[in-house]
């Protein structure tokens, strides 16, 4: 009896860190769709993680409150990270947002009331499935929605040219900070929903290792259209599970998909099926039906 | 007083490190306008390699420093045709590269890994012989001397290479303005695959530095901390500039050395960091760096 | 800029035009807020908007197209068209997710509009196509069929005939008429097409070096003087006898070449020759292919057919670097030089691909000579000889370029626009030099679009329209010849 609850537990973790880095890859997606690669995600989770586990744990708050009040930390931090460098091209602004991260995780790792580098131990287990699924659910339904609106098109636009989107009478600041924000939030949320079934946090959490895994998630998956993102985020922390044999070689592996993705498959794994190329199963239907678009 | 010039002279000599490595980013970026996050793997490479040569075939230290360079520098050709040609050939976003560049780090660290281990490893003690000198309040120690001296004759080397050589000439015009050099009759591939053969070459060099001026340094991992310094140091000086790098990398050191001393050291990382966010926001082409703008 | 004034009156259709370099889109940048004037004003309907963001300036009712072509390239044409309503909509992220009837309704009405505005610029049916996939004339009229969903009241069309053939200008004037007459469009454009400015516009605004040199309808400004000259330049005297073809092989012959990019064909079945010593030219409208021509010769271009063959060697297809090793020196259009880098490094920059260059460090002797030999014959270079490119004059940059050129020793030295932005006595200058050159045994081959300065240096003319070879004669036959003032002027 033991045995099988020891088995269920363990895949119950990995489901809900699935479910987890589906979120994160969301959070890295809706800046890529204004095409701003912002390599802070990671610090953004860990902020909003920090201050749900010290809201449940040292005041007794209860969960959805305390997410809540962790995603509009990491969402006002996220704006104030994004005004500043909203004038910074591709390169640059990955960079200061990777320098954002380190100084998060030095923070943390120096601050007492994120317990210096032990992090935070002994959270309430709170979350569970339809905490993490839920959650995801709902942000799907969101960028589902998003994609086939006005201010979608808008990012795109951004995206593809900044100066015919402004030209167009979109204002590109307003929009770059907005997805920056949704970012924050996302990404604030999953690191509250995390905290909540980890039991701990730690500085590590901030570090340009996770920021790196997160983006892995993005490009894996593909960029078209939100649904490479979740499935990317998934399969990248179930696989590792699932070929635990090869532990050794985890690092390996997560280069050689971002190296043989970016070159090879530039629209991610998927690219193949939303593009049409695989046959007359998908015809070329499932792209348009989830308004898949080319990048990279 | 004395304490400072102390620390002043320590800083110069671990500053001159960070400028021989930065060096490598600048050359690599002034080419190809892109940043290769895989330059830190190579430095790792190149210190490892230089144990390798100094511990189990047991050569001198020009030899292995020798040795090291070469090794790197190969490295450096076998990244570009492997990984970034691919994508210069494809027209790919100066993203991408930044990507593939930094899946091509984790699977050289990997790969690091599997052959030399993950401890930490240091030369053997007396490579270079312990002795100090003495001038007034300063000492500086043959250690130290042997760096600085390394660091100013690879400067002196590379200076020369570049405004006296033909190939010199070709990847100063390459960088400035690749139309242009094509039209000269300059072969692009090649120069780029130079460059990174001494971008490379450079930061192997500096690992072996970093390996001989700490005990217990050397390792796969070692690449990180100095990769993001590099940044901040190229980002402070100006990107593609060479004497920003220089400079950058010579501030970083003696700012790292004076905060340590001066400042809580458990926040040196995070001064470190703030300072490269406020630069790259402020004035993102840095102290040195001239704007390449490829606007409307 | 130089203090440039005019306006527009509703309702007008005025042309700009000025040749290469004159300021034309640099004004449209201006109006439309991508740049910042550091003196004056613009007013729109009565209001000041000089510094406003793009963003702002079309709200308030400015639209336009880019010279280069700004598509959102992978979106489908209507949704171009339907990003362009993005200024005058309303619904926000709140009535996406919930599915309002707000936006519900404004999704609805942004297709029927996009579909509508497709078709009036007769697109209709390729709705659904990327925007990268339209051939060349199709993506310009999405251009202004998206600047068009803006609602404006103002329409500014940078080059929208640029790569159009006789029928589809012809439909563009229809369209920019009709927009006029249904729409009550005011239309500023900016063009070099003449027949398409004077079918079309009401009155022409003639910039050059970034000033006003006439302002007025389309006959008179035809006829001006100062207009001739800034297009065509003055009537001097002929400074050398006009040669026929040497005796021999022709050291450059270009034959049936097509070639072009991505976008479409810029050069239909072209064929020049340049025999030994002479000086051709090429000369033609902006936009007619010289540019494409140079760069097809030098192998930055690919031609998709026909040869081209440097003193008997095929080099059609051939890699930049080995054309260059076989004596192509191609002196580029804004002449280009490695601005970063001193006087001497790009003279030595140019003997690159010389075969008698000496080893890796040490410089063989002949270059050294001929470097020395260069910065005696162009003074003003020598005594500048460690002073950073970038910071020359541009009649300085010019000889910079073409010493720099000379530097390879070239079996042919061709030269692109190198009258570009340079004062007339210092043009006078440059063309003295190419003279001298062409003397003592260089072919070069010349584009120009000073075509009378350009026929009176030259042996030989070939006169380009939309990539097609119209007229091919000695040069001082062309010289009074009609057809060239009309290829230019209309």
């Amino acid at each position: 009896m033991n045995a099988v609850a020891d088995l269920y537990a363990a895949y119950s973790t990995l489901v809900l860190f699935a479910g987890v880095a589906a979120l994160l890859a969301l959070s890295i997606y809706v800046t890529l769709m204004a095409g701003q690669l912002s390599l802070g995600n990671a610090a953004l989770a860990t902020i909003g993680g920090y201050t749900a586990a010290i809201l449940t744990k040292t005041y007794h708050a209860a969960l959805w409150p305390a997410l809540l009040a962790g995603a509009a930390l990491a969402t006002v931090v996220a704006v104030l990270i994004g005004i500043p460098c909203l004038r910074l091209r591709g390169i640059y602004l990955a960079i200061a947002t990777l320098a954002f991260g380190e100084v998060v995780r030095v923070a943390a790792l120096n601050l007492t009331i994120t317990g210096g580098a032990l992090g935070l131990v002994g959270i309430a287990p709170l979350v569970s499935f339809p905490h993490v699924y839920g959650a995801l659910a709902v942000a799907a339904f969101f960028f589902y929605r998003l994609e086939r609106s006005r201010t979608g098109r808008a990012l795109a636009a951004i995206r593809e040219d900044e100066a015919a989107a402004q030209a167009m009478g979109i204002r590109v600041t307003a929009y770059k900070v907005l997805a920056f924000s949704i970012a924050g939030f996302i990404a604030g949320l999953a690191g509250g929903l995390a905290v909540h079934f980890t039991y701990l946090i730690n500085p590590a959490q901030a570090s340009f290792g996770e920021a790196v895994t997160i983006l892995t998630y993005a490009v894996f998956g593909g960029t078209g259209t939100f649904i490479g993102p979740i499935l990317g985020g998934m399969a990248l922390t179930v696989l590792p599970e699932a070929l635990r044999f090869l532990k050794e070689y985890r690092l390996l592996l997560d280069g050689a998909i971002l190296v043989l993705v970016t070159t090879y498959l530039p629209n991610g794994v998927l690219d193949p099926v939303f593009a049409g190329r695989l046959g007359p199963v998908f015809a070329g239907r499932l792209g348009p039906l989830l308004r898949w678009r080319r990048r990279a | 007083m004395a304490v400072f010039l102390q620390q002043l002279v320590n800083g110069i000599s671990l500053g001159s490190v960070y400028a021989l490595f930065a060096l490598g980013f600048t050359l690599v970026f002034g080419v190809l306008e892109i940043i290769n996050l895989a330059h830190p793997a190579v430095l790792a490479v190149g210190a490892l390699l230089a144990y390798t040569l100094l511990v189990d075939a047991k050569v001198g230290l020009a030899l292995a420093v020798a040795g090291a360079c070469a090794g790197a520098g190969l490295l450096g050709v076998l990244l570009d045709a492997v990984a970034f040609r691919p994508l210069r050939l494809r027209g790919a976003s100066r993203l991408s590269s930044l990507i593939t560049s930094i899946g091509i780090a984790l699977i050289l660290v990997n790969l690091a890994q599997i052959v030399w281990g993950t401890e930490p490893l240091s030369y053997p003690p007396g490579t270079v012989p312990l002795r100090f000198f003495t001038a007034g309040p300063v000492t500086v120690s043959l250690l130290q001397g042997v760096v600085l001296a390394t660091v100013v004759a690879l400067m002196i080397g590379l200076r020369l290479l570049l405004v006296r050589t033909r190939l010199g000439l070709a990847i100063r015009a390459v960088a400035e303005n690749p139309q242009t050099a094509a039209l000269l009759g300059m072969p692009f591939d090649r120069v780029v695959a130079f460059t990174f053969f001494l971008s490379s070459a450079l930061g192997g060099i500096a690992g072996v530095l970093v390996g001989m001026l700490f005990q217990g340094s050397v390792s796969p991992f070692m690449g990180n901390t100095y990769g993001l310094k590099g940044l901040a140091a190229i980002i402070l000086g100006g990107m593609g500039d060479i004497t920003g790098a220089v400079l950058g990398g010579l501030a970083m050191g003696i700012g790292e050395v004076l905060i340590v001393q001066y400042l809580n050291s458990s926040y040196r990382d995070a001064v470190a960091f703030g300072l490269l966010f406020l630069v790259l926001v402020l004035r993102p082409t840095g102290l040195l760096g001239q704007q390449r703008s490829r606007e409307a | 800029m130089d203090g440039v004034s005019f306006t527009v009156r509703e309702g007008e259709i005025v042309g700009l035009i000025g040749p290469n370099g004159a300021g034309k889109t640099t004004l449209f940048n201006l109006v439309t807020g991508f740049l910042a004037p550091t003196a004056g004003r613009v007013r729109f309907r009565g209001a000041d908007i000089t510094r406003w963001s793009p963003d702002r300036v079309t709200a308030a009712g400015v639209a336009r197209t880019f010279q280069n072509i700004r598509l959102f390239r992978d979106m489908a044409a209507a949704e171009n068209v339907v990003v362009g309503q993005h200024v005058r909509t309303t619904a926000t992220l709140a009535d996406a997710v919930f599915a309002t009837p707000r936006y519900r309704a404004e999704e609805r009405e942004t297709r029927t509009r996009a579909r509508e505005l497709l078709a009036l610029v007769g697109l209709a049916d390729r709705a659904a196509v990327p925007a990268r996939s339209l051939a060349y004339g199709d993506q310009r009229r999405l251009e202004i069929a998206r600047a068009l969903a803006t609602q404006p009241r103002l329409l500014l069309l940078d080059e929208p005939a640029a790569g159009m053939n006789t029928a589809e200008t012809q439909a563009l004037m229809t369209l920019i008429r009709r927009l006029r007459d249904e729409r009550g469009m005011t239309v500023l454009l900016i063009e070099h097409d003449m027949k398409l400015v004077m079918g079309v516009c009401n009155r022409i605004v003639v910039l050059n070096f970034g000033r006003t040199i006439a302002d007025g309808a389309p006959d008179e400004v035809r006829r001006d003087p100062g207009v001739i000259e800034a297009y065509l330049g003055t009537q001097t005297e002929r400074l050398r006898e006009a040669r026929g073809p040497s005796p021999g092989a022709p050291v450059l012959a270009v034959e049936r070449v097509t070639a072009g990019y991505a976008a479409g064909d810029v050069l239909h079945g072209v064929s020049l020759e340049v025999g030994a010593g002479q000086i051709v030219t090429l000369i033609g409208a902006n936009g007619a292919g010289k540019t494409t021509l140079l760069r097809t010769i030098s192998g930055l271009v690919r031609p998709r057919g026909g040869t081209i063959r440097l003193r008997g060697t095929r080099v059609d297809g051939a890699r930049p670097d080995r054309i260059v090793g076989l004596g192509v020196a191609h002196v580029p259009e804004g002449r280009q030089v490695l601005a970063r880098m001193t006087v001497l490094d790009n003279l030595r920059a140019g003997a690159f691909a010389r075969r008698d260059r000496g080893f890796a460090g040490r410089r063989g002797a002949a270059v050294e000579q001929d470097l020395a030999a260069l910065l005696t014959g162009f003074p003003e270079l020598g005594e500048r000889r460690m002073q950073i490119a970038g910071t020359l004059s541009g009649g300085e940059q010019q000889m910079l370029a073409i010493a720099r050129g000379l530097m390879a020793r070239p079996t042919l030295l061709m030269l692109d626009e190198p009258s570009l932005g340079l004062a007339p006595r210092i043009v006078a200058r440059i063309f003295g030099i190419i003279r001298e050159v062409n003397a003592e045994g260089t072919p070069i081959l010349l584009v120009e679009q000073n075509a009378q300065l350009a026929l009176e240096t030259a042996d030989q003319g070939y006169v380009l329209e939309t990539g097609r070879v119209v007229r091919a004669d000695r040069a001082d036959r062309l010289l009074g010849d009609e057809a060239v003032r009309r290829a230019y002027l209309g």
